[in-house]
């Protein structure tokens, strides 16, 4: 029993450096086999969640988010939507009611609803291809 | 006094040179992978970078000293590592720092300690909750978690001595003085990195965000961090450096013991669990043992307890080198604790190698090849 013992336990241990090697090697293919995994998927506050809409005007294209609500065992009562801003040359983003100047200092409402609801930009970004714009929401 | 049993090949050229040939093919294939671009001080880094590896590995294999040798490339592949990166991120964004762009982007490269705090919203939410690339970049969510969870389960915290391209900065400020100036740092300090575990994974899924790498991680002060825009971006940096100041570099200088790794790493504390389930292992045989303690006083992890390692042994083989009369020793569960050192030490011993050359090997390239184009 000790000698089977013994062979199984440096059998495994043997095989460290070839598993170590095949993780390696095939990175590319384990990554994507990973992707499988239930939990392999960014959190609705990082990935800002679906797209719900997508507005379009005359030189950017906006894609809305659902409203997200971080939190891992309860929800927040304040969240944030993502809109996604594709286009040349952007001065200003209009979407609905809501319009954002090109340097993202201010925020205006045109209409009195959307006074009423008192829009607060929580973060703003500026990519290579996008402009990324997080507005407040509550619950 | 028992004398200190040497391995099969120590001081033997060619039983050496056996056991050094399949690891100098394999540092070969996985670095010549690494250079994609073929100008002058590349490939010079690239030459430079497979004979180092190969010459520590050559001696680790000759004079039968793991530490001593283990040491200096996981040093000098955490410092070019470094180098590297902080290199890649100014060429990239021209700053070492990361903006709302980089976040909100998910282009955060992804830190092996964050691990620790994903493990209770991937069970709770099943989601990662961290603004990294799930796939694409470096250091993407996917390939870190292959390489720690592959590097677990084969040396477990091994990973801490071999791997982790932090664990060099504090394992080289341990080195600098011979002698401790603060002697006898408690054992029980160790406990405190399960603290740290249980602490940070549940205080980074209270408030959803990682909170060890937003508000404590010393090694944001040497890699990548947040932009000062405001008071509490001021006050995190600010925290960064003076834990990587304290924790990585002064506590290791005046104790001689790796302080950040020991009591402080949560992934550390994470990585020990797998030790338990982990088939290698240093054991000491107690029928050779003299307890003359000097295991006890070398370790730089607080891992020894009464002459016997513990639950957070980094298999750095540090007591088995200072060892006087070889009782303390690699060892493989299962098999006879008095038999096989060198088999039970080589297949430790690879696996560990190829690991370290294959995750730092790119950097210390990259790092050389910064270093070149700066003074030639």
């Amino acid at each position: 029993m000790k000698k089977i013992t013994s062979f199984l336990a440096y059998f495994w241990a043997s095989l460290g450096s070839l598993i170590i090697l095949v993780a390696f090697i095939g990175m590319s293919g384990w990554q994507q086999l990973s992707l499988r995994l239930p939990f392999m998927r960014l959190d609705p506050q990082y990935s800002s969640g679906a797209i719900t809409d997508t507005v379009i005007n005359n030189n950017q294209t906006v894609f809305v988010h659902e409203n997200v609500f971080p939190g891992v065992f309860r929800q927040s009562k304040t969240g944030f939507v993502q809109l996604d801003v594709l286009g040349t040359n952007i001065d200003t983003i209009k979407i609905d009611s809501i319009l954002i100047n090109n340097n993202l200092t201010s925020i205006s409402a045109t209409t009195d609803k959307a006074k009423a609801d008192n829009f607060e930009v929580v973060s703003f970004a500026k990519t290579h291809d996008k402009w990324i714009i997080r507005l407040k929401v509550e619950k | 006094m028992d004398k200190k049993p040497t391995y099969w090949s120590t001081g033997k050229i060619g039983k050496s040179l056996l056991l050094f040939m399949p690891m100098l093919l394999m540092i070969l294939l996985m670095l010549t992978g690494s250079a994609k671009a073929a100008d002058g001080a590349t490939l010079t880094a690239l030459l430079l970078t497979i004979m180092f590896f190969a010459a520590i590995f050559w001696m680790i294999i000759y004079t039968g000293k793991t530490d001593k040798w283990r040491a200096i490339a996981f040093i000098v592949s955490v410092l070019l590592f470094c180098i590297s990166f902080i290199n890649n991120l100014i060429a990239e964004r021209g700053s070492m720092t990361f903006s709302n762009a980089e976040e909100l982007g998910c282009n955060i490269p992804l830190c092996h300690i964050v691990t620790t705090m994903m493990i209770i919203p991937a069970a709770v939410k099943q989601t990662i909750l961290f603004p990294g690339s799930l796939v694409e970049g470096f250091a993407s969510i996917s390939a870190m978690f292959i390489i720690v969870l592959t590097f677990s389960i084969i040396l477990g915290r091994g990973f801490c001595s071999w791997g982790c391209f932090y664990g060099g900065w504090d394992d080289g400020a341990s080195r600098i003085l011979k002698k401790p100036v603060i002697k006898n740092v408690n054992n029980n300090c160790k406990r405190f990195s399960f603290a740290m575990l249980i602490i940070m994974a549940l205080w980074s899924a209270e408030v959803a965000e990682p909170t060890y790498c937003s508000w404590l991680c010393p090694f944001k002060a040497v890699t990548e961090n947040e932009r000062i825009v405001d008071t509490i971006s001021l006050i995190k940096n600010i925290i960064f450096t003076i834990t990587f100041a304290t924790l990585v570099i002064i506590l290791p200088l005046l104790t001689t013991k790796r302080i950040q790794c020991a009591t402080f790493c949560p992934m550390g504390a994470l990585l020990s669990l797998f030790n338990k389930i982990n088939i290698f292992q240093v054991k000491n045989n107690t029928n050779k043992c003299i307890g003359c303690g000097k295991c006890d006083k070398a370790c730089p992890m607080l891992a020894i307890e009464k002459h016997c390692p513990t639950l957070t042994c980094s298999k750095c083989g540090k007591c088995v080198d200072i060892c006087p009369t070889g009782s303390m020793r690699f060892h493989i569960k299962g098999t006879p604790t008095d038999k096989h050192a060198t088999i039970a030490r080589t297949l430790l011993i690879y696996p560990a190698y190829i690991f370290l050359v294959t995750l730092c090997g790119g950097s210390v390239i990259g790092g050389l090849t910064f270093i070149f184009k700066l003074f030639i």
